[in-house]
């Protein structure tokens, strides 16, 4: 039986969630490219982003003019656990 | 429970689609390629003919507006068509032209056809070597899109792969041809024309049609 407490709430917001994929995808992505890449506002990217760091997901840091954000070791470890429950949910309807 | 499996599914859908996204950026687009494919296999033609009515062979030289812009507006031509089928692959996904993907592509392809350009340019006063000359773009269009290799389909890789084996074994042969059979008449079939027609027309119109069937295959 899958433990449904398992699923991260910071992750599972879909938001969160889309920001979370790239940086699994990309090692580094810097604060404008993600605004371009998702469509979100810097009000909301920037709420979103401060939760994942917050939660330790994420690390951000600022060189001149540019932010970059990147994944922490945490944070990566969240996601692979976050996906790896949704595969099991998947998995389950299927058998 | 089928509510949290809808769920799950359409989680897990997005992260595919946003990390493809992310790592997976496809430069060439399969009608720019076969387009640019064409026209280089007419003008190698067309080339051809003209070095043959005036006996030019193995290791001549052509005028710079016989050779050289030619396939500058060629590969002008070709550019701006994939540029134009790149925007509209972008616009129906519903992404921004420059997106990270267009920048990660530009930034991978563009140093090394800048260098293929200026090599090139720099040997233009000395007279064309056509042979040279399309050795040099052969190897740095190879090294272009080796250098997407982090992020292209396995398509471009094996298209830029493509390139570069046979720009590294054209440069042993006359080496070791230059070295070993001066005198021999092999390769003389082998011009500068025909190069262009045979690497940049062939591979792309093949690169095209693998891409095309492939597809096909995936849809059906």
């Amino acid at each position: 039986m899958i433990d449904f407490s398992q699923l991260d709430k910071v992750i599972h917001e879909r938001g969160r969630l889309s920001i979370m994929s790239l940086l699994a995808a990309r090692a580094e992505w810097s604060f404008q490219e993600l605004k371009s890449e998702l469509k979100m506002s810097d009000g909301n990217l920037i709420t979103h982003l401060r939760t994942l760091q917050e939660a330790g997901y994420l690390e951000m840091e600022k060189e001149g003019r540019v932010t970059t954000c990147r994944l922490t070791k945490a944070g990566r470890k969240a996601f692979d656990g976050y996906v790896a429950v949704l595969a099991q949910v998947v998995q389950q309807h299927k058998g | 429970m089928s509510e949290l499996n809808e769920s799950a599914a359409e989680h897990l859908q997005v992260i595919r689609q946003l990390m493809e996204r992310a790592t997976v950026y496809r430069a060439v687009s399969v009608p720019g390629a076969l387009v640019g494919g064409v026209m280089a296999l007419g003008l190698g033609a067309w080339q051809s003919c003209r070095m043959d009515k005036q006996g030019l062979m193995f290791n001549a030289h052509m005028e710079a507006r016989e050779f050289f812009w030619p396939w500058i507006v060629v590969f002008f031509v070709a550019a701006i068509l994939n540029g134009c089928m790149l925007k509209r692959e972008a616009d129906r996904r519903g992404e921004a032209f420059f997106s990270s993907g267009m920048k990660m592509g530009l930034g991978a392809l563009l140093p090394p056809l800048g260098i293929g350009f200026a090599i090139s340019v720099l040997f233009l006063p000395m007279g064309v070597s056509p042979l040279g000359t399309a050795v040099v773009w052969i190897l740095c269009y190879g090294l272009g899109l080796h250098a997407t290799g982090g992020f292209a389909p396995r398509s471009i890789k094996l298209l830029g792969h493509a390139f570069m084996a046979v720009g590294t074994s054209l440069v042993l042969l006359w080496t070791g041809i230059a070295w070993f059979a001066p005198n021999s008449t092999v390769v003389q079939w082998i011009t500068g024309p025909v190069l262009m027609a045979g690497v940049f027309g062939l591979l792309h119109v093949v690169y095209a049609a693998g891409v095309w069937v492939r597809s096909r295959k995936k849809a059906a």
